[in-house]
C-alpha cells in the first residue's frame, strides 16, 4: 500500500495562520476596551509589544508577518500591564517571551510555556515597583486593585463597598488594572467568537473559572470579586487555552484548567505576590505534558474499565468533598 | 411519518455533503466493456484459489476463484469471454495484485433468470448461507468483509440485531441513496434473508437524514414489510462506520478489538442486502455493481451500475472525462480512499466511488509542527489521541502507540480532515497499524 496516496483529500479551510490571526480579532474588544478606559497609550503599548514580537522572530522563521502567533503573544503581553508602564518594559517582556521562552525551545509547537506569560512573570518579577501601583481608567489616581485590596485587607470586598453599580464597574473593567484585564465584558465577546468558530473548547475556561469559584468560597473569598477582578478571566480563555502549551487530551484539559483555578486563588491569598493567574498558568504549563499522559483517557471500547474508574473516581472524589466540607463546618464552629 | 434521527455523542465531523451533484440522477447502465480486470483481492482476508486457465471460455456469472478456508471469498466472471491472460495489474492504493482479464464475447447474450418470488419455497437460515457463500458476496460498503463469514457466528454469540448500513457519510457518494429509493423492496429484502439467516429478532435499515427521498421511499415501503423497520441518523462524519453506527442506532459499545457480534449485532451495506436478494431470489452472483462518478473535477457525475473488473476509464470516458488535465481522481470516498495512479485501475465489489476533485479542492499535506490544537482529538470518533499517537508512530515506539490504542482507529480520517497544520495524520495511523501487524505476525 502506497501511503502516498491515501486521504482524507479534503480538509477543512482552517490552518495555523488562520487560527492564530483569529485570536489576534478576537483579542480586539478588549483592545478597544482597554483604548476607552486607558487612553491610546495603552493602544500604543498593545500593538508595539505585538509589531516588536514579529520583528523579533523574523529572524528565526523568515517570514514576515508569520503565522500570528508572535503577533498574539505580543498583544497577550502588552495587555498584561498597567497602562502606565514605560514602553521598553512590554519590549523586555517581549525579548524574552519570543526569544527564550518560544525560539530557544524550538518554535511555534515546542514551546512549554506560554510565551507572552513567561514575558509577564520576568518584567512581573525584575521590574516589580511597576507593578504596585495601577492606574485607573479614565485619568483617575492610580490605586491598588481590587484584589491588592482584598489581600491588605481581608474584610474588603469591592461589591460591599459600591453595591450593585460596583459589580458592573467590575464587569465592565472601570476598575484599576492592567490594560487588557479589566473588561471581563470584552473579552467575554472575543472568548464566544472564539468558542463559535471551535478555537477553543469549553473544557479549560470552564474548569479553571468554576474552581476559583469553589476555591473561592472554600477560602471565604466573594467568588465574583476573584473571577472578574483580576486576570482570570483574560487567563481563562486566552491564556491558558494557549494550545501549544496546554494538555491535548480531553480529560487532560479539565485537570489543568481545574490545577490553574486552584492554584490561582491559592498563590492569590497565600503569596506575597499578586499576580496569581500568571503563575498558576506557568506552574501548570510545565505539567501539561504529564497531564497527557496521565489523564489519557479512554478510547472507544474500554467501557468496562471506564466504568470501574469513574467508580473510583467518583469515591475519591465524594469522601474528599466529605472530608473538606467537615473540616470547614468544624473551623466555622470554632 | 417522522423519525427523530439517532447520534453518537463524541467525536466525529460535519462534513459537505456534495450530493446534490449526483443524488438526483437515476442508475444507469454503463455499456459493457471490452475487456475487465477481476483482481484476486477483492476482499479482506485471504485470496481465493483461481480454477479456471488462460484461454479458457467463461460465461457471465461463473465462477472462476473458488474461496480458501478461512476468511476468502469466491469471485465470478462478470462477462461472457475468453479469459487472455492472468497476471499482476495495478490496484488500488498503490501495488499490484494478480488479477483474471477476460476479453468480452460480443455475441454471448447474459440472460438474468427471473424467479417467481411467491411459487418458490423459502429457503432455510443455513441455506441462505450456503447461497450467499456461492454467489461471492462481500461487504460492498468498503471493508469487504466476506459476508457469509459474518453471518455465521459462534453458538455462544447470538445475534439479535440486523442493521443496513444505508449512512453512506462520504461526501459526493450517493450509491446507498439511490439505490435505497430505486431498489427499496430488494434492500427490505435482503434484510429480511439476513435477519433470517441469523436468526435475529431485530432488523432496521439506518439512513442518514440528508437522503429525504430514500426515507420517504423507505417509510412507504416499511408497511409491506411488518417485522422490520427503519431509522434515521444525523448526517455527522462517520456514521457509516459500523461500530459508530452501532453505538447511534443502539447505544452499544463494541469492546477494543472485537467485531460487532460480541454485542449482538450483524451490520450489512445497503448494496450487501440487495446483492443477497438477487442472489436468493434470482440466483445471481455479485457481477455487477453500483458506482457514483461524481465531484466537481469531472464533466457529468453520474450513478452507474458497472460490470466488476471494468477499468475506470470507460467510467469516467462515459461521463464525459474530466474537467482538467490536473483533476484528481480518487477510487473509493474522499476520506477514506486512495487516489488513482492510473486510469487502468478496474472497479472492485468494495469500489462505491470514483470521486475527481479539483486541485483546488485537494488538500496537499504540508507536515508542519503540531500546535496541539486538539482538533484531532476533539474530532476523533474513538477517543484516541492522533497528535499524540503518530508522535509515537513517526519515532518508533509502536508499544506506547499501541497503549494509547492505535489498533482502536477505525481509520475514519476524521483527525486529518481537521488538522490546521496539515498533518497527514491518517496516513501515520495506517503506517503504524501496519507496522503493528507487521510486528505481530
Amino acid at each position: 500500500m502506497n501511503l502516498k496516496l491515501s486521504g482524507p483529500h479534503i480538509g477543512t479551510d482552517d490552518s495555523i495562520e488562520k487560527t492564530m490571526w483569529n485570536v489576534a480579532l478576537a483579542l480586539v474588544p478588549a483592545v478597544v476596551a482597554a483604548a476607552i478606559f486607558f487612553g491610546y497609550y495603552a493602544l500604543f503599548l498593545i500593538f508595539s509589544t505585538a509589531i516588536f514580537s514579529v520583528l523579533l522572530e523574523y529572524p528565526f522563521t523568515k517570514k514576515f508577518p508569520g503565522d500570528g502567533s508572535a503577533f498574539v503573544t505580543g498583544m497577550l503581553l502588552g495587555m498584561s500591564i498597567p497602562a502606565d508602564s514605560p514602553f521598553w518594559l512590554p519590549l523586555v517582556g517581549a525579548f524574552f517571551a519570543i526569544i527564550v521562552a518560544k525560539q530557544l525551545f524550538g518554535g511555534l509547537g515546542n514551546n512549554i510555556f506560554n510565551p507572552a506569560l513567561a514575558g509577564r512573570a520576568v518584567i512581573r518579577l525584575s521590574f516589580a515597583s511597576y507593578f504596585a501601583s495601577w492606574p485607573a481608567p479614565f485619568d483617575a489616581v492610580s490605586g491598588a486593585t481590587p484584589l491588592a485590596q482584598r489581600a491588605a485587607d481581608s474584610s474588603y470586598t469591592y461589591l460591599s463597598q459600591n453595591g450593585l453599580g460596583g459589580f458592573w464597574h467590575l464587569f465592565s473593567g472601570n476598575i484599576p488594572g492592567a490594560i487588557g484585564e479589566t473588561s471581563a465584558l470584552a473579552l467575554l465577546i472575543g472568548a464566544t467568537f472564539l468558542y463559535y468558530k471551535g478555537y477553543i473548547s469549553w473544557r479549560i475556561p470552564g474548569a479553571f473559572i468554576a474552581t476559583v469559584i469553589f476555591t473561592s468560597i472554600l477560602l471565604g473569598v466573594n467568588p465574583l470579586l476573584s473571577v472578574f477582578a483580576g486576570a482570570v478571566i483574560l487567563g481563562a480563555f486566552f491564556m491558558a487555552t494557549d494550545m501549544v502549551s496546554s494538555p491535548a487530551a480531553k480529560e487532560g484539559r479539565l485537570f489543568f484548567g481545574a490545577g490553574c483555578g486552584t492554584l490561582t486563588v491559592l498563590i492569590r491569598y497565600f503569596s506575597s505576590y499578586s499576580g496569581g493567574v500568571t503563575f498558576a498558568i506557568l506552574t501548570m504549563n510545565g505539567l501539561s505534558y504529564f497531564f497527557d499522559h496521565l489523564f489519557e483517557g479512554f478510547h472507544f471500547g474500554q467501557y468496562q474499565i471506564r466504568k470501574k474508574t469513574y467508580k473510583i473516581i467518583a469515591a475519591a472524589v465524594i469522601s474528599a468533598g466529605i472530608i473538606i466540607l467537615f473540616s470547614y463546618v468544624s473551623l466555622l464552629i470554632n | 411519518m417522522h423519525k427523530s434521527s439517532k447520534n453518537f455523542s463524541i467525536g466525529g465531523i460535519e462534513l459537505p455533503g456534495k450530493k446534490e451533484l449526483n443524488n438526483n440522477l437515476k442508475i444507469e447502465k454503463l455499456p459493457l466493456p471490452e475487456i475487465v480486470y477481476l483482481p484476486l483481492k477483492q476482499h479482506i482476508g485471504k485470496p481465493g484459489e483461481i480454477i479456471v486457465k488462460k484461454g479458457d471460455y467463461v460465461k457471465r456469472g461463473q465462477c472462476i476463484v473458488s474461496e480458501k478456508k478461512g476468511v476468502s471469498a469466491r469471485l465470478h466472471a462478470s462477462v461472457s469471454g475468453e479469459v487472455i491472460d492472468i497476471k499482476a495489474i495495478p490496484a488500488a492504493g498503490g501495488g499490484k495484485s494478480k488479477a483474471i482479464i477476460i476479453k468480452r464475447d460480443k455475441k454471448a447474450e447474459f440472460k438474468r433468470v427471473n424467479f417467481n418470488l411467491k411459487a418458490k419455497k423459502e429457503k432455510s437460515a443455513n441455506e441462505i448461507k450456503e447461497i450467499i457463500k456461492n454467489s461471492g458476496i462481500i461487504g460492498m460498503g468498503g471493508a469487504g468483509f466476506p459476508t457469509h463469514i459474518k453471518l455465521s457466528p459462534p453458538a455462544d454469540k447470538p445475534i439479535d440485531t440486523v442493521i443496513i448500513n444505508g449512512s453512506e457519510s462520504e461526501p459526493y457518494v450517493a450509491v446507498d441513496d439511490r439505490t435505497i429509493q430505486e431498489k427499496t423492496a430488494k434492500v427490505f429484502r435482503g434484510l429480511e434473508l439476513i435477519k433470517k439467516a441469523v436468526g435475529a429478532e431485530n432488523g432496521f435499515i439506518a439512513c442518514e437524514d440528508n437522503k429525504k427521498n430514500a426515507i420517504k421511499k423507505l417509510d412507504a415501503e416499511a408497511k409491506n414489510w411488518p417485522e422490520l423497520t427503519y431509522e434515521v441518523v444525523d448526517s455527522f462524519y462517520p456514521h457509516g462506520a459500523e461500530k459508530k453506527l452501532i453505538e447511534a442506532c443502539l447505544n452499544r459499545e463494541i469492546p477494543a478489538g472485537e467485531l460487532p457480534m460480541e454485542v449482538g449485532v450483524v451490520v450489512n451495506n445497503v448494496q450487501t442486502a440487495v446483492a443477497v436478494a438477487e442472489a436468493v431470489d434470482e440466483e445471481q452472483p455479485v457481477v455487477d455493481r453500483i458506482v457514483s462518478v461524481s465531484g466537481y473535477g469531472i464533466k457529468k457525475p453520474k450513478n452507474l451500475i458497472v460490470p466488476i473488473g471494468t477499468p475506470i476509464k470507460e467510467l469516467i470516458d462515459y461521463c464525459n472525462g474530466l474537467v482538467s488535465e490536473d483533476s484528481v481522481l480518487i477510487i473509493g470516498g474522499t476520506m477514506t480512499g486512495f487516489r488513482a495512479e492510473s486510469t487502468e485501475i478496474p472497479i472492485t465489489k468494495t469500489g462505491f466511488g470514483i470521486i475527481s476533485l479539483s486541485s483546488a479542492e485537494y488538500k496537499e499535506y504540508e507536515s508542519r509542527v503540531c500546535i496541539r490544537c486538539a482538533k484531532c482529538v476533539d474530532a476523533c470518533p474513538v477517543y484516541i489521541t492522533p497528535n499524540r499517537i503518530t508522535d509515537f508512530i513517526n519515532n518508533d515506539y509502536l508499544e506506547e502507540a499501541e497503549a494509547l490504542g492505535l489498533a482502536s482507529c477505525i481509520e475514519c480520517g476524521s483527525c486529518a480532515y481537521v488538522c490546521p497544520a496539515a498533518r497527514p495524520l491518517l496516513r501515520w495511523l495506517r503506517e503504524g497499524k501496519a507496522r503493528l501487524r507487521e510486528r505481530n505476525n
